[in-house]
């Protein structure tokens, strides 16, 4: 579907390489990788690295918001206070009208961890000890987190959370789109939130997929991912100023498997031909793609098979998860917003971690970060029940 | 806004086992009793996928395919699928919990993929070997109507047909805060934002107000799926039965509306 011209007038991220754009900007210009050793003081111990989004335990969460504390809630909060991110959207909102500004919010796990420990604390505790730590449905429930950002930034426009695991932050963009398309609104936040938790921690290591060091995304001795936790938006405005616009985007899924990608990447070929198509633009315009590339054995071989099969044998390629991590239901905002860096500054970021790629693996993949000229770009993230999306971006003509 | 076509309905609830009883029940026309969640075979998936679905993702593809099975077949393949939940699945979570719970950490990697939230879209897609584009949305209590919304949105940008599925059902007792429906309710309606009309019941006049208007008070149908998010699909449902305009008003964010014109 096209998005023509749905321009980026503002836009923030925060994940473990900072808080705000400057500070991740200057971990990825210094192609430093941002993951450690797990360090979770609230978690069981776990032989891994992860992306921590740094000062999470000391942020308050105001109280002009309901109050609904949460580790999501407080990751949304600090990202939502860099970047002046707030005064681009009220500018919007003197703009339009705040009835008139969609929002879009992908995340897999929302409030979940408060959840957890608070049914950790349950069958901890004695039966004579007392009060029982509570569960909290305005905490838990998967509308949660864009309940709060709604709140904090003052919207009363469409709204919906977008769950669709490794893929939800991407498709945001598309919703936007449409829904803007449809008239239903004139401008739109697109986001997403995921923070660290028990659940998707021990998941992921119940299906073998988590590296016991930092991610290799497309290398030789890579051996799972490097889970992380982050939140980022973007403030489309069709026709606004800005100087990166959404150009297409395309969806499928793979009807394959609920945690395997179709080995031959069927899905991914779908919904990037379906972006390209959507963009007005042929596989050979397209200068960088931003990779899933989780660095799970299975994942990077299928899309690596995917790239080639869309792509001509020199597009250049990269997977960002060895700087961030990886952000799961945040990893399609937090891509797209390193793919329109990438346009705005000119550069390519390279696959940190990576020092050998995988020889079966075929994809033209940039290791280390250089200047290019770049026109168009394409961000790819592909989740559990084989949810795919792609998105273009482009300078804005 | 521009009327949509409904091309199909299909339901999957404890009492309302699928749509041609459950049209009759809503018109008035059969007298309703609320029973167990409906326990009919799943057709498409494949043996091993069967044995692990979880029961929302079940009810969710049993409600899609009531509805696909009133369109030409192979229709499922090449149509979009929006699925929507207020709760998510509370089995599957309180299995999670559990584990999570326990000094040594073992979590079964199918509560784990059944835990997202599209477990839904994934197993429909897999069962209707459907490579369409299938998204997972909510929005608490407004979740269908948002469900509904995208609905339309992709409706009218394909100009073609698209599926939208709701699914609540209870929570076990040890987590039943964080999910409150009483009763099992899957349903589905498939759109079409195709220009040519053509027979049957549309939606038109779409808006979300925040003025007097009121949901219809509960009735003794709405009381028994009380406090499931799913179910705030039954005036439309009710609708759809009528032979008369109607005016459907379905809960949206924060106190507002989301206001339908149902043309049969």
């Amino acid at each position: 579907m096209s998005a023509r011209q749905l321009t980026l007038v503002a836009s923030t991220l925060t994940n473990a390489c900072g808080l705000g754009w400057a500070a991740v900007r200057e971990t990825l210009r210094n192609g430093r990788s941002a993951l450690r050793p797990f360090d979770l003081e609230w978690a069981p111990p776990f032989a891994t690295w992860i992306g921590r989004a740094p000062g999470l335990e000391s942020v308050r969460i105001p109280d002009d918001c309901p109050k609904l504390d949460s580790r999501n809630n407080r990751l949304a909060h600090l990202c939502l206070e860099q970047d002046d991110f707030p005064a681009a959207v009220a500018a919007a909102v003197a703009r339009h009208g705040r009835d008139r500004i969609g929002l879009f919010v992908g995340t897999t796990t929302s409030g979940i961890l408060s959840t957890e420990l608070a049914y950790r604390a349950r069958l901890a505790a004695l039966p004579d000890a007392g009060t029982r730590p509570a569960l909290v449905r305005d905490v838990h429930n998967m509308h949660a987190t864009t309940a709060f950002v709604r709140c904090r930034l003052g919207l009363a426009g469409p709204v919906q959370t977008i769950s669709t695991a490794c893929s939800s932050s991407a498709k945001a963009f598309a919703a936007a789109a449409r829904f803007i398309s449809a008239g239903l609104c004139d401008a739109a936040v697109v986001g997403g939130v995921d923070s660290l938790a028990l659940s998707t921690l021990f998941g992921f290591r119940a299906l073998d997929l988590v590296s016991t060091g930092p991610c290799r995304p497309f290398a030789v001795d890579r051996d799972g991912i490097s889970i992380g936790e982050g939140a980022g938006f973007a403030l489309l405005e069709p026709g606004g100023d800005g100087p990166v616009c959404l150009l297409g985007y395309g969806e499928s899924s793979d009807a394959w498997h609920m945690s395997s990608p179709h080995p031959d990447g069927a899905g991914a070929v779908v919904a990037m031909r379906g972006a390209l198509t959507a963009a007005g633009v042929d596989a050979t315009a397209i200068d960088y793609v931003n990779l899933h590339g989780t660095a799970s054995r299975a994942n990077d071989a299928a899309e690596d098979r995917a790239i080639t099969t869309v792509f001509p044998a020199t597009t250049p390629v990269s997977s960002t998860k060895g700087f961030t991590g990886h952000a799961l239901g945040a990893a399609g905002i937090t891509e797209a917003l390193i793919t329109t860096m990438a346009l705005v500054d000119q550069w390519l970021p390279g696959t940190v971690n990576c020092t050998v790629v995988d020889p079966a693996l075929r994809a033209a993949v940039v290791r280390e970060s250089r200047a290019q000229c770049l026109r168009v770009a394409m961000s790819n993230s592909f989740g559990f029940g084989g949810s795919n999306c792609a998105l273009v971006f482009g300078m804005t003509k | 806004m521009r009327p949509v076509a409904v091309r199909a309905v299909g339901i999957c609830a404890a009492g309302l086992p699928n749509w041609a009883s459950a049209s009759r029940v809503l018109a008035g026309a059969a007298a309703f009793a609320l029973g167990p969640p409906p326990n009919r075979p799943l057709d498409g998936l494949p043996p091993t996928e069967r044995r692990r679905i979880n029961e929302t993702s079940r009810l969710a593809c049993l409600a899609a395919g009531d509805a696909l099975a009133q369109l030409p077949p192979g229709a499922a393949a090449a149509m979009p699928a929006i699925f929507t939940s207020t709760d998510g699945d509370g089995i599957v979570l309180a299995q999670m919990l559990n584990a999570l719970a326990q000094r040594d950490v073992v979590m079964s990697p199918t509560a784990f993929h059944n835990s997202v939230y599209n477990a839904p879209a994934g197993y429909w897609t897999m069962a209707a070997r459907s490579t369409a584009p299938s998204t997972t949305v909510c929005a608490d209590a407004a979740s269908f109507a948002v469900a509904l919304l995208e609905g339309y949105t992709q409706a009218i940008t394909t100009r073609g047909p698209v599926l939208v599925v709701a699914v609540d059902a209870p929570f076990p007792e040890a987590i039943r805060e964080l999910g409150t429906s009483t009763a099992a309710f899957a349903c589905a309606i498939v759109v079409d934002g195709a220009s040519e009309p053509n027979k049957g019941p549309w939606i038109e006049r779409w808006k979300v107000g925040s003025s007097a208007e009121r949901l219809r008070r509960g009735d003794e149908i709405g009381a028994a799926y009380a406090g499931n998010g799913a179910a705030a699909a039954l005036p439309l449902l009710r609708a759809l039965t009528r032979c008369d305009a109607t005016c459907v008003v379905l809960p949206y964010v924060d106190g507002t509306w989301l206001e339908l014109e149902v043309a049969p």
